[in-house]
């Protein structure tokens, strides 16, 4: 995942002391190596010492960062969804395509569960991955933080490699010079969103790490307990 | 940020042991700690996900989706995955000719991307994962941290293999100009999509801890 927007992230933002982890121990999830959890530095992560798996990094990042780039993702997403990709114009004759006309068309050819692998990974999985997201972080910010771990974020770990809009993006592009000796081409307003989604969803993924989730999720419940009001 | 810069951290009182001696797992969801002395604990305290010392007959499933995906790698790169009708006649074109069409149309930077996602990716994560999973049964103490970092690159960079499928897609979808051009998609897309779902699971259902077996065990 891009460190450097995690890291960009951390340095412009007034950002609280990272919250302590609940144990001293941490079993790496690559090997089973048993290692020490201390606090890092902002920008430095830890890694285990037998197979260099990355552990965690600095947990600076606060829900409200989190909070932000996911509401962003989901107004891109229905740009994305609602606009044409691409328009091709051959002899006065103009075609466009959505991305769910683009899966649709792969049906209409026969290709039924090509269509549905397309739709599942550049539709289905992003966005349920988004509205997770959102609820999640919502519910750590301002509702009863324990919601938000269990279902959704179990939901969030399974989906997170089956959203493959990054990759469809590249596949736009490959497709785009592809067609450039073809027809006249025009571009769309979902290319730029879906161009644009790509950095904010791969922001919130290297901020939303299960890890920054229960940490967040426990300071929200301390704070609640403590004040009667939940801010993280 | 380069590797040297992340902090290595010793465990004091419990160095060297394995999560698995020391009674402690990390749930496979979430990453938290939990601890197995307590008999009754199957379930994360954190998230509720089920925990498994290792993923159970992970190796079993591995190779079954991974025999799987090795078949269909054949049709995959012999069937046509799209086929273009124009006026001037009816043209196939498998995995590999879209790459050779491309590098002749003087994109060669993009043909080498796509070379490399359709080609090269499925082809070192059929080899990768066999690797794998015969050095870990037999619990072999062959270069344990290369081949998890392999396992690690190989995670990463399988998912973009949908590249191609995506390119079919977005063709089929917007060249649709009657008699004058046409794509259609061909078996080939689908088969190859099978791949690349298939190799993810194989990857998915290895548990990367196997390679750490024998060499804790001595």
């Amino acid at each position: 995942m891009p460190y450097f927007l995690d890291f960009y992230l951390t340095l412009h933002h007034n950002v609280k002391p990272a919250i302590k982890p609940a144990h001293h121990f941490i079993v790496c999830h690559e090997c089973d190596l048993v290692c020490a959890d201390v606090p890092v530095a902002t920008g430095e992560a830890a890694s285990c010492p037998r197979c260099r798996a990355i552990l965690y990094r600095n947990g600076t990042a606060s829900v409200d960062v989190a909070l932000a780039l996911a509401i962003t993702s989901v107004i891109l997403l229905l740009l994305l969804n609602c606009f044409p990709l691409l328009s091709l114009k051959v002899q006065q004759v103009t075609r466009d395509t959505t991305l769910f006309h683009a899966a649709l068309a792969m049906w209409d050819d026969g290709m039924h569960i090509l269509s549905l692998l397309v739709i599942i990974t550049t539709m289905l999985a992003p966005t349920l991955q988004i509205s997770v997201a959102v609820y999640l972080l919502y519910v750590i910010r301002f509702g009863d933080a324990g919601l938000a771990l269990g279902a959704p974020l179990r939901a969030l770990q399974t989906l997170r490699p089956w959203s493959m809009v990054e990759i469809f993006m590249l596949g736009l592009l490959v497709s785009l010079v592809k067609l450039q000796h073809m027809a006249d081409i025009v571009i769309g307003p979902a290319l730029w969103s879906c161009a644009s989604l790509i950095f904010f969803t791969a922001a919130l993924t290297s901020v939303l790490t299960p890890r920054n989730i229960w940490l967040w999720a426990n300071a929200a419940k301390a704070s609640k307990a403590a004040t009667g009001v939940s801010h993280v | 940020m380069s590797e040297q810069e992340y902090r290595h951290i010793p465990a004091t009182g419990l160095a060297g042991q394995t999560g698995a001696s020391a009674g402690l797992i990390t749930c496979d969801i979430c990453e938290a700690l939990c601890c197995t002395h307590d008999e009754a604990a199957t379930h994360c305290p954190i998230c509720g996900a089920t925990l498994h010392l290792r993923h159970k007959d992970s190796l079993t499933k591995s190779l079954a989706y991974l025999v799987a995906a090795t078949i269909l790698y054949i049709p995959a790169n012999l069937l046509p995955v799209m086929q273009t009708n124009t006026i001037f006649g009816t043209q196939d074109d498998t995995i590999m000719s879209g790459v050779l069409v491309l590098m002749y149309t003087g994109s060669w930077p993009l043909a080498l991307l796509v070379f490399f996602a359709s080609i090269v990716v499925p082809l070192l994560k059929l080899f990768s994962i066999s690797l794998l999973l015969y050095t870990c049964s037999k619990k072999s103490t062959w270069n344990p941290l290369q081949r998890t970092q392999l396992f690690r690159m190989i995670e990463a960079v399988g998912r973009w293999s949908m590249l191609d499928v995506y390119v079919v897609t977005v063709l089929v979808a917007l060249v649709q100009f009657k008699s004058l051009a046409a794509i259609h998609p061909g078996g080939g897309a689908l088969a190859f999509g099978a791949v690349v779902v298939l190799t993810m699971l194989s990857a998915q259902s290895f548990d990367s801890r196997l390679i750490w077996v024998a060499k804790t065990h001595e």
